[in-house]
């Protein structure tokens, strides 16, 4: 009896699982079709197009008969990933379909772009980059994290004669250099460039009588106080100050203020952790005592409390460690506040530091692609100049290339010029480890969960020590 | 009986596959059900033994070195005792809740119907929308909530229900409470679903004789009701607790486990070692653990269920 | 009374609570306790005031989600917050489609739901009836044994194995992979609930007779018992395709495309963990639209629940 059941079982399963990848089977099949088809033509021009496309002018390209009618990759399909940006979704798809389809006009390839999410974008690149489903093309962050990772089949590719064929590492900020070239190869082309300023509403400061922007700690203290309010139990009812926070998570706002006191993640090698420093114990006492002691910034470990959303409201006049596209979300969200939103570099400790952490994340191909060739010529024209300034504007974020960074769009504009000013008195904000997205993890690895004990009121050196216990556990 | 009457009928209807029938309709589901469920249970019991991990390319077996690691962080702990509260509380409450409803709404007033399918809404409402709206519910300074009671003026400031990370008894923290009240919003239609279903079973000539013996109605409802609808009582409350259990979704979309891991439960710790951190390994160790907290009121669910069925 | 005869103390006080606090309540009714009529009238606005609290509990999110969805722009990031908007503001309405493609979500979780409605109800019922009819039987004393005991298995354990079954598989990103799941973690209960319509609804005798009548297994079934057992396979059907149409985690794990991505996680991804704060208006806009389709789905079957389950289905 026993035996017949076993039998059974085992049939059961065996039928099943031939079911199941019966369907498998399939899907995989129509998939891969287009592909043998494409990557035979690949072969056919590589080189003529990389040199006719370099000079990334469509106007050119279309004026050469020759090439412009060969379109050496037509038919061939990209996947392009990209991370969202921007307040309004729309606008990046409106403008990423003009790019694609503009790409396709003069090239005959089709880039399929997928929009992913911030919270899902670690695991679907970590994943791609291990061996697991990868797209042609993708908007990159951790790229030293990701080039570590890679295994000879999966992961990043090094592009160095992209990189030549766009100029050499000159063509992008130092911070764009830091995060794409990992010992002398490029894994990518920096393209994104992020940054913090302090963001303030200028309506609050004009009723206070403010008239300089703080520039140092005690003036950043100062300030808030004559912004603050309170009720008659000392409990703020208009805080002068917010650490930028949503969902309770302040590692980032703690990151600038490691570096305005002039401290250090990680040795210069990062080998080792050096925020257990005099540097990193005064920041976080800053990032706590503008809680308790001063009385001039809400805090909040409270899910739905966001630093946003309440200066939105008015209830914050200074938002410490704001980003580019902040400004559209407040008036996007809060019309009412239009006009009143200015910008500024974050102060520093004594006004003569780093003023914030800076982040430039590249485009990579992965090398699962089997169309190497087309997706080079996706990242050069993606990457561009024209395409770069275009995007930036589209959603309201920063760019690493120099050149478009010089452009009267970001110079001339009161709200981003705070953001190019920064940009050249930064250091990189995520460090080059494997883990680093487990350490840096939201909410429960070490550093945002000692950034929250802090903010909670929890003894420092314990904080401290605990971090780095939990770090070590985890390795780097 | 049945039995030989099909034995008779089968030379008649095609034989074998006639009297194999009744076999050939389980399997579908019974298939379904042992590759897609059992099969990947057990090995993700059998991936508990090993050092499985996205970011090593050797997957070495540790034995029971990942359970050791789960018991030796205090956080775990805090992630059962918080798990074990926000179920049975948030069960004790639903049960009570759709208890009350339930009797009200068997009774032939007008509106009945009307009432029935509103109090059900929260069941169809997806929840991630539920979590959000509650989230904004229960913020500091966007909360109709809020509003009100300073308009009343009972508050001189806006509460802050998510904020507190003081702990009573070394886990109870008011935002764990708050995530309770959300959930037992969640889950009592169900409950309500299956009580008026069995509600409608109970023959009213019981209550009729009870009411001549001058019954009063709390007697009426511990005497009568309960006993009559007790097997659904009790299979609604043993599958909710699993279910709440193994609840994800309110806590790790209203509050993604903050502040300070107060109101994280143990399947949002499980899906972010698994799908955060990529250590399967560890992550396979802490759900089997889940399983077997989870297997008190499992186990007790089948027995019950069996005995009903003899 | 039974419970007065008792002697325990604390229960004389609760009584005694309960009689102040009634007295309280029903205020000069109270007086007229012979008057049966004024009596049961407090006993109906009782009850409805009753039913009105747990209205205004069941209710708040929804009452949040519409004004703030309607309100205008400039009203909604206020605090404290007003409680009604001051005119209507419809915008939020039309924005919401452009701002993501809510019609490709919700297009995709209506094909994951009715296949997986469709596909568990299938099964369900067939096991189901195996199971009702045959129940002394080996095999379906063990498919029972097996439908209660999956019940039990967290989702999340599974789903960290299924993942590389299905990833290995290539299912990652199909519709399949969701489908697939969703109906096994449907069909054990959907079984159950089935099952117990068969046991206490339809009655055996019925099928007997038709069997005698030269009627094979297949057709008993499908030409005598189907038909009169709607009302459990609607029951049976609501609550599998609610399962789908609510599930998040899974499909988060599995979809990586935006293609695919069924509305939960459609707009998880979109408005993201911390958009929800500070988009809240388009949340809430986006939250109204995907939860009307099942509620109106749901509102007019919701009888057909109650009376499936009622007929039997309920003893699990």
């Amino acid at each position: 009896m026993k035996h017949k059941k076993l039998v059974a079982w085992g049939m059961a399963m065996a039928l099943a699982a031939g079911l199941l990848s019966g369907c498998g089977g399939k899907s995989n099949d129509s998939g891969s079709g287009t592909n043998t088809d494409t990557s035979q033509s690949t072969d056919a021009g590589t080189q003529d197009t990389s040199d006719a496309e370099t000079s990334a002018d469509t106007q050119e390209a279309a004026g050469d008969a020759a090439d412009a009618g060969e379109k050496p990759y037509d038919g061939v399909e990209l996947t392009f990933w990209m991370q969202s940006y921007g307040s309004d979704p729309s606008i990046q798809r409106a403008a990423l379909d003009k790019v694609t389809a503009d790409f396709k006009e003069k090239t005959g390839i089709t880039v399929n772009y997928a929009i992913n999410d911030w919270s899902s974008a670690n695991q679907k690149l970590t994943l791609a980059c291990t061996g697991g489903e990868a797209p042609d093309v993708g908007d990159v962050f951790f790229t030293k994290s990701f080039a570590l990772m890679s295994s000879d089949d999966a992961g990043l590719m090094v592009i160095n004669d992209v990189v030549e064929d766009m100029g050499g590492e000159e063509t992008w900020l130092a911070a764009g250099k830091d995060e794409a070239c990992v010992d002398g190869d490029w894994y990518g082309v920096p393209w994104r460039f992020d940054t913090r300023v302090l963001m303030y509403n200028l309506e609050d400061f004009e009723k206070a009588g403010i008239t300089k922007v703080p520039e140092t700690w005690d003036e950043l203290i100062e300030v808030a106080q004559k912004l603050t309010e309170t009720d008659a139990n000392g409990n703020i009812t208009h805080a002068g100050l917010a650490w930028n926070s949503d969902m309770g998570r302040y590692d980032q706002a703690w990151f600038s203020m490691l570096a305005q006191c002039g401290g250090t993640m990680m040795n210069e090698d990062f080998t080792e952790f050096t925020f257990d420093s005099e540097e990193g114990k005064k920041s976080l006492q800053f990032l706590a005592d503008c809680i308790n002691k001063y009385n001039i910034c809400n805090n909040s470990l409270d899910a739905s409390y966001s630093a946003l959303t309440e200066f939105m409201s008015g209830n914050v006049s200074m938002l410490f460690g704001a980003t580019g596209e902040n400004k559209n979300d407040v008036i996007n969200a809060a019309p009412q506040m239009d006009g009143k939103v200015a910008s500024a570099p974050l102060p520093t400790a004594t006004g003569t530091e780093r003023n914030a952490i800076a982040f430039s994340a590249p485009i990579g191909i992965f090398k699962t692609t089997q169309n190497p060739e087309a997706a080079k010529e996706w990242v050069k024209y993606f990457c561009s100049e024209e395409v770069q300034l275009y995007m930036s504007q589209q959603l309201s974020i920063l760019n690493s290339n120099v050149k478009v960074m010089q452009d009267p769009y970001f110079t001339e504009d009161e709200w981003l010029s705070a953001f190019s000013e920064t940009a050249l008195n930064s250091q990189s904000g995520d460090m080059p480890l494997t883990t680093w997205s487990q350490l840096d993890a939201w909410p429960d690895g070490p550093i945002p969960n000692m950034c929250a004990k802090v903010v909670d009121g929890q003894d420092i050196d314990t904080a401290i020590a605990e971090c780095l216990e939990k770090m070590k556990a985890i390795g780097y | 009986m049945g039995n030989s009457r099909k034995e008779k009928h089968a030379g008649i209807e095609g034989g074998f596959w006639d009297r194999h029938t009744p076999f050939l309709m389980l399997l579908p589901a019974v298939l379904a059900v042992l590759v897609v469920s059992v099969y990947p249970t057990l090995r993700t019991v059998g991936m508990s033994f090993f050092d499985k991990s996205l970011l090593s390319k050797e997957e070495p077996f540790v034995g029971l070195a990942n359970y050791a690691e789960a018991f030796s962080k205090t956080e775990l702990w805090l992630y059962i005792c918080n798990t074990l509260f926000f179920a049975i509380v948030s069960l004790v409450l639903g049960v009570a809740l759709a208890m009350y409803v339930a009797v009200k709404l068997i009774k032939p007033l007008p509106g009945k119907g009307f009432f029935r399918a509103m109090f059900l809404t929260p069941w169809v409402t997806p929840p991630l929308v539920a979590s959000f709206t509650w989230r904004i519910l229960f913020s500091e300074n966007f909360s109709p909530i809020n509003s009100i009671l300073l308009r009343l003026g009972w508050i001189s400031r806006p509460i802050s229900f998510l904020n507190s990370t003081d702990v009573f008894l070394g886990f109870l923290s008011i935002p764990l409470l708050m995530l309770v009240i959300i959930n037992v919003w969640s889950i009592f239609p169900f409950l309500m679903v299956m009580f008026i279903a069995g509600l409608q079973t109970v023959p009213e000539e019981l209550y009729e004789a009870a009411t001549m013996d001058g019954a009063g109605k709390m007697t009426k409802f511990w005497k009568i009701t309960v006993p009559c609808i007790r097997p659904v009582i009790a299979v609604s409350i043993l599958l909710e607790l699993i279910w709440q259990f193994n609840n994800f979704n309110i806590s790790y979309m209203v509050t993604s486990g903050g502040p300070l891991g107060r109101t994280k439960l143990l399947a949002v710790e499980v899906y972010q070692q698994a799908f955060t951190n990529f250590r399967y390994g560890y992550a396979s160790a802490v759900s089997v653990i889940m399983m077997l907290v989870a297997a008190i009121p499992a186990v007790l669910y089948v027995r019950s269920s069996v005995k009903d069925l003899q | 009374m039974i419970a007065a005869a008792r002697t325990w103390t604390w229960e004389q006080a609760i009584l005694r609570l309960e009689f102040s606090g009634r007295r309280l309540w029903k205020g000069y009714g109270y007086k007229m306790k012979k008057n049966k009529k004024v009596r049961k009238v407090f006993e109906i606005i009782r009850h409805y005031v009753a039913l009105l609290l747990v209205s205004i509990f069941v209710l708040l999110p929804y009452y949040w989600m519409i004004v703030t969805a309607v309100k205008p722009t400039e009203e909604v990031m206020v605090s404290p917050s007003t409680l009604l908007p001051s005119r209507i503001d419809l915008s939020n309405f039309s924005k919401v489609w452009s701002f993501l493609p809510l019609g490709t979500y919700m297009k995709n979780s209506l094909i994951v739901s009715a296949a997986v409605t469709i596909v568990s109800v299938v099964f369900a019922t067939l096991c189901g009836y195996s199971i009702s009819r045959f129940i002394r039987h080996r095999a379906q004393k063990g498919a029972l044994v097996l439908m209660l005991c999956t019940q039990l298995i967290p989702g999340i354990v599974t789903m960290i194995s299924l993942y590389f079954i299905m990833y290995n598989l290539n299912m990652n990103n199909t519709y399949q992979g969701l489908i697939i799941a969703y109906v096994v973690w449907a069909v054990p209960f959907c079984t159950l609930m089935i099952k117990g319509y068969f046991d206490a609804a339809i009655p055996r005798e019925i099928e007997e007779s038709a069997r005698v009548d030269g009627c094979s297994q297949i057709r008993t079934f499908y030409d005598i018992c189907l038909p009169i057992s709607i009302p459990g396979i609607i029951s049976t059907a609501i609550f599998a395709f609610i399962l789908a149409w609510n599930e998040y985690m899974w499909a988060s794990i599995l979809l990586s495309g935006d293609k695919l991505k069924p509305v939960s996680v459609g707009i998880y991804d979109f408005i993201g963990q911390y958009g929800a704060n500070t988009k809240m208006a388009l949340t809430m806009t986006a939250g109204i639209f995907i939860t009307l389709p099942a509620m109106i789905i749901f509102g007019f079957l919701q009888k057909y629940l109650i009376s499936g389950l009622s007929a039997g289905a309920v003893k699990g």
